[in-house]
């Protein structure tokens, strides 16, 4: 007798994965905690984070969205003015230091920058650019429309039960005078590159687990009850300053974000972590769930990632939500970071 | 003689009830009625320069309303209104929303309505202007805060600048005795609505009285008056 002879079969190679139909591997998460149907849950992070709102929303849970857009508006113009994309209009949020940026401005109650960009009589949103898809008409205009999101995601977080957050990114761009964090290079969705105002920084451990602890820290200050899960997106970077291949630069800034998040998951009861990253890119999987361009994951690759999420669930816990109208508009992600595709030579 | 094209919907029964008390006291005006109950018209086509039902439930049902006048030729017009057709005024969510998205959000309205379709089709057969109005305020009989009637003015005045104006129509409000609050139709006027009479009916019949959404033949009395005045 010795400690893995009573372990579950999923704990071994053999029967998890060599001996299976890749598709019929499972087993791949064991939550840690409920999540109700009644469970408020809100979504933030990468691109990738999109489609767990959606999911949610489909499978008949409580998706909370915080930031409701105007009476009238269609289902395509939602997407297009990113309403109902995360549970407020904050756009993608890539990093940890992102996400403590607006945990500091929302919650905290730092002072939120009053940079804005201008091009063609139109004022962008720094923190934002893309927001809406032609600007706003004044930089009054941005000011309230931050403020507004702001109080929504403030709200989000006081209201929510279950936190649910994508890392997505270590690269990262700063303003060098003033410290803060823009979601993408100025220049590329939007604004102008100065050298010497912004300045690259790829993440690294330390500093991205800090990050993340502070934001949760002050969560529950604000919300106690509040658990969260945490995943990595599985796409890969579209671009990369680091200086290495892309390859390269994709699996070390992946691997830093696993180890953030797996270490949050290990070190406090109410943190769990999902394996989205694993399902999409672990070589038992043989790439199947990407597009041809090898980085877009498809529509079979994110069923089987949220499949597994809400059988994993049923499973241990035992509920099935009823599954609710998903209507008929099918769309693409809204993903800021694929706008860097737009700048390689070829 | 003026002749007046009317398509609508359930609502347009109260103007039908209406013009039938009056239309002696105008007799150099000829009001030809095409209505039908609830989405109906989304079968209204058009076809060789006029409009066609394509089914032949929505066919029995506008060649009943109007005595027989399908298909529907506006060479023979001098006045198209379009009424109701699922389309009501715009609510204002509150909320802090920029210009663009709030300038989009009654476009798409106006847009994803049963109107705009049959305003679409039209507009394939005509370039005749075309005068629209909305299927009537709610009515009630709870006491709202006051809003000012320039509130929902200034709704029917984007609704036509943003929309209406770029196809040649006219969005009118609905007359002004009828609101109340500035955002209801008093009480008086829904009731006693009646039911619209369909071919297979053929007999009058009432709405409750707690229905707030048709309007009764005063209601539609004040309404063709301002019609008649196009």
């Amino acid at each position: 007798m010795n400690p893995y002879t009573n372990l579950p079969s999923e704990a071994f190679w053999k029967t998890a994965v060599a001996t299976k139909n890749m598709f019929k591997i499972d087993n791949l998460w064991n939550p840690k905690f409920n999540i109700r149907p009644t469970d408020k849950i809100v979504t933030y992070g990468s691109c990738f984070a999109q489609h767990i709102g959606k999911a949610l929303k489909e499978r008949g849970y409580s998706w909370l969205s915080t930031e409701l857009p105007p009476y009238g508006l269609s289902a395509l113009n939602e997407k297009e003015f990113n309403y109902n994309i995360f549970s407020s209009r904050t756009g993608n949020i890539y990093t940890t230091s992102l996400l403590r940026q607006w945990i500091d401005w929302s919650i905290v109650g730092g002072n939120t920058p009053r940079e804005h960009w201008e091009n063609g009589g139109r004022f962008y949103d720094p923190f934002r650019p893309r927001i809406e898809p032609n600007g706003f008409r004044s930089s009054e205009e941005l000011m309230a429309s931050r403020e507004a999101t702001m109080g929504a995601f403030k709200t989000s977080i006081i209201d929510a039960d279950i936190f649910v957050f994508t890392l997505g990114l270590t690269e990262s761009w700063f303003n060098k005078k003033f410290g803060y964090e823009y979601p993408m290079c100025p220049g590329t969705a939007a604004g102008t590159f100065d050298k010497d105002q912004h300045v690259f920084k790829n993440q690294q451990f330390d500093f991205i687990i800090n990050n993340l602890n502070k934001s949760i820290d002050t969560m529950m200050r604000i919300n106690n009850k509040l658990r969260f899960i945490l995943t990595v997106s599985p796409v890969p970077l579209t671009a990369t300053m680091s200086g290495n291949h892309v390859v390269t630069a994709t699996i070390e800034s992946k691997s830093i974000l696993r180890a953030v998040a797996g270490q949050l998951s290990a070190n406090r009861p109410y943190i769990d972590y999902f394996p989205s990253y694993e399902i999409i890119n672990s070589p038992v999987f043989r790439g199947s769930f990407f597009e041809a361009n090898q980085r877009s994951v498809d529509s079979y690759g994110v069923d089987f990632v949220m499949n597994t999420f809400f059988n994993s669930l049923k499973d241990k816990f035992h509920h099935v939500p009823k599954k609710k109208d998903a209507g008929v508009v099918k769309y693409d992600e809204v993903c800021e970071e694929e706008l860097l595709a737009a700048f390689s030579k070829n | 003689m003026k002749n007046i094209c009317v398509i609508g919907d359930s609502h347009t029964a109260c103007l039908k009830n209406a013009w039938d008390k009056i239309c002696y006291k105008n007799t150099d005006v000829a009001v030809t009625f095409f209505a039908n109950p609830s989405d109906g018209m989304k079968n209204l086509k058009a076809k060789n320069g006029k409009l066609v039902a394509t089914t032949s439930d929505l066919n029995d049902v506008l060649s009943f309303t109007s005595n027989g006048a399908l298909p529907i030729d506006f060479e023979d017009y001098d006045v198209v209104f379009l009424y109701g057709l699922k389309l009501g005024e715009y609510i204002k969510t509150s909320g802090v929303f920029s210009e663009a998205v709030s300038k989009q959000a009654i476009i798409d309205h106006i847009h994803q309505s049963l109107l705009w379709s049959v305003l679409e089709q039209v507009r394939l057969v005509t370039n005749k202007e075309v005068h629209v109005g909305l299927k009537p305020l709610l009515s009630s009989s709870l006491s709202y805060r006051n809003v000012h009637v320039s509130k929902y003015l200034r709704g029917i005045e984007k609704m036509n600048d943003y929309v209406f104006k770029k196809k040649n129509s006219v969005l009118l409000a609905q007359p002004l005795k009828t609101l109340e609050n500035g955002i209801r139709t008093k009480e008086k006027f829904a009731m006693n609505s009646s039911k619209f009479i369909s071919p297979r009916s053929q007999s009058r019949s009432y709405h409750s009285d707690d229905d707030p959404t048709h309007m009764n033949d005063k209601f539609g009395e004040l309404y063709i008056k301002q019609m008649l005045s196009i």
